[in-house]
């Protein structure tokens, strides 16, 4: 019985979990270049029992249970819709490359366009952080500048750098550094360079699946609430046990 | 339970701010010469979302021909220059302008054109497309009485709006003072008046997006406070 409530207690942290995981990729609907993530539960390992005593007679009671719990998450990478918007510092990247960006501990890598021009004119993000090209940071100056396809981008008719575009399909796996940003979880792993036609004057919206996910949640909310009685059955047998079971007069 | 909540308010707040800023821009679908902003949003590190910072769309607006005398529009790029009250510079591409009571010519909101120019009563006047202004006397002689100067940002986008049309210069920022741009053939127009900015379609997608996120995330908020207070009834057995 007690192990019934240890079960019960797995799946409450699981789906709690699961509906804070939830929460972060609604709130992140219409925030551009968001990657959701994914989630996967699994049962935590069964455990064999096995009655002891005289050798002759150890036998397999059989299996049990141990619960339930999250499997660490994964980030969807799939492209979110490509919009266009006509303005000139809007990219987007068609096709999986990420935009990388210089962060004070290391390079980050996003799929938002939505970049401005710093006081110096260099090319940032939203937070502030440079845009790197395959030669450092993309400096476009005090001029309209226009995006080719292959993301080199050009002030007038000179080239002023070549967006750097990284594939992070590859990596074991991502951790996300807010701003929109993700890196690798082994800071050793080096994105190859990707490929992708880079589009001026269109972004690239959150890759969230609106009905998906609030349908995951409703369901995350309701496996939380059938826990919480199952968690309450557990229990009122164990007071049974002790008040009635353990009684005699 | 409590982060959820937490995620799902930063969500509400985000979308709440960009449903603000949109209804602004749909607000201002007919005033001349307005530029709609964006709010960029990003993702929290610690979960949730945030507004992250707001930009003012580089598209002009189309011109549409009114026949004013002092309507004016600027083709290229480029803002007309105002004093205000404070003695400080603003810039407008606003270009619905009117003679004042002191003979000035002042924008919509009275606020005098720099450098001044004073428009002479009962003459005519022209406006030339190079941005001089001229009136004939009347013996038909003609008068210089000042230049429409066009001023240049290197990225308007990083402007400041003061409202009302009004634009300064972004404190304390290097490369953004606005330049007397060199006499050009083609600098002013007038009888025309630059529309807004504001694309109706696309700030209608917009609300209607915000709108959605900002109800699913209330009711997030209103479906963990239930969830809670069973919890909390159920404990109490």
């Amino acid at each position: 019985m007690i192990r019934g409530l240890y079960t019960a207690i797995s799946q409450l942290d699981a789906q709690l979990r699961r509906q804070e995981l939830l929460a972060h990729n609604l709130a992140n609907i219409g925030t551009p270049g968001f990657k959701q993530t994914l989630l996967a539960q699994a049962e935590r390992a069964r455990l064999g029992l096995w009655r002891l005593g005289d050798p002759a007679l150890i036998l397999p009671v059989g299996p049990l249970g141990t619960g339930t719990a999250l499997e660490p998450a994964a980030i969807d990478l799939n492209p979110g819709p490509l919009v266009e918007t006509g303005e000139p510092l809007d990219l987007a990247v068609d096709g999986p490359g990420f935009f990388v960006v210089q962060r004070p501990d290391g390079p980050a890598y996003t799929r938002d366009g939505t970049f401005f021009v710093d006081a110096e004119g260099f090319l940032t993000t939203a937070a502030g952080d440079r845009v790197l090209g395959e030669d450092g940071p993309i400096r476009v100056g005090n001029s309209d500048f226009s995006v080719a396809s292959d993301g080199t981008i050009f002030v007038g008719e000179a080239a002023v750098g070549r967006l750097r575009l990284a594939d992070l399909s590859g990596a074991p796996g991502l951790i996300r550094v807010g701003d929109n940003l993700l890196r690798p979880a082994d800071p050793a792993f080096q994105p190859p360079p990707a490929g992708g036609e880079v589009r001026q004057g269109v972004i690239e919206e959150s890759n969230v699946n609106l009905t998906e996910t609030v349908a995951q949640l409703l369901v995350a909310m309701r496996a939380y609430q059938a826990a919480q009685r199952l968690g309450l059955l557990a229990d009122s047998t164990l007071d049974r046990a002790i008040q009635q079971l353990g009684r005699w007069d | 339970m409590l982060p959820v909540m937490t995620t799902a308010l930063s969500g509400a707040l985000a979308y709440q701010a960009t449903l603000d800023e949109v209804a602004h821009n749909l607000a201002n679908l007919s005033t001349p010469a307005f530029r709609p902003t964006r709010l960029a949003l990003a993702e929290a590190a610690e979960g949730g979302v945030i507004p992250a910072a707001r930009r003012l769309s580089a598209r002009p607006g189309p011109l549409a021909e009114t026949g004013a005398p002092f309507d004016m529009a600027l083709p290229g790029p480029g803002f007309f220059r105002v004093r205000l009250p404070d003695g400080n510079y603003a810039y407008t591409r606003r270009g619905d302008f009117r003679v004042d009571g002191t003979g000035r010519l002042v924008t919509h909101g009275g606020l005098p054109l720099d450098p001044e120019i004073r428009i002479p009563p009962d003459r005519r006047v022209e406006v030339r497309p190079d941005g001089t202004v001229v009136t004939f006397g009347p013996d038909g002689a003609e008068a210089v009485l000042g230049r429409l100067e066009v001023f240049t940002f290197d990225r308007p986008e990083n402007l400041v709006p003061l409202g009302g049309g009004l634009f300064r210069e972004p404190a304390g920022e290097t490369g953004l003072t606005g330049l007397a741009g060199p006499a050009q053939p083609q600098a002013v127009v007038t009888g025309y008046l630059e529309m807004s900015a504001v694309d109706l379609t696309g700030e209608f997608a917009r609300l209607i997006q915000a709108q959605r996120a900002y109800v699913l995330n209330l009711n997030i908020i209103r479906d963990q406070d239930r969830l809670l207070g069973e919890a909390i009834e159920l404990a109490r057995g």
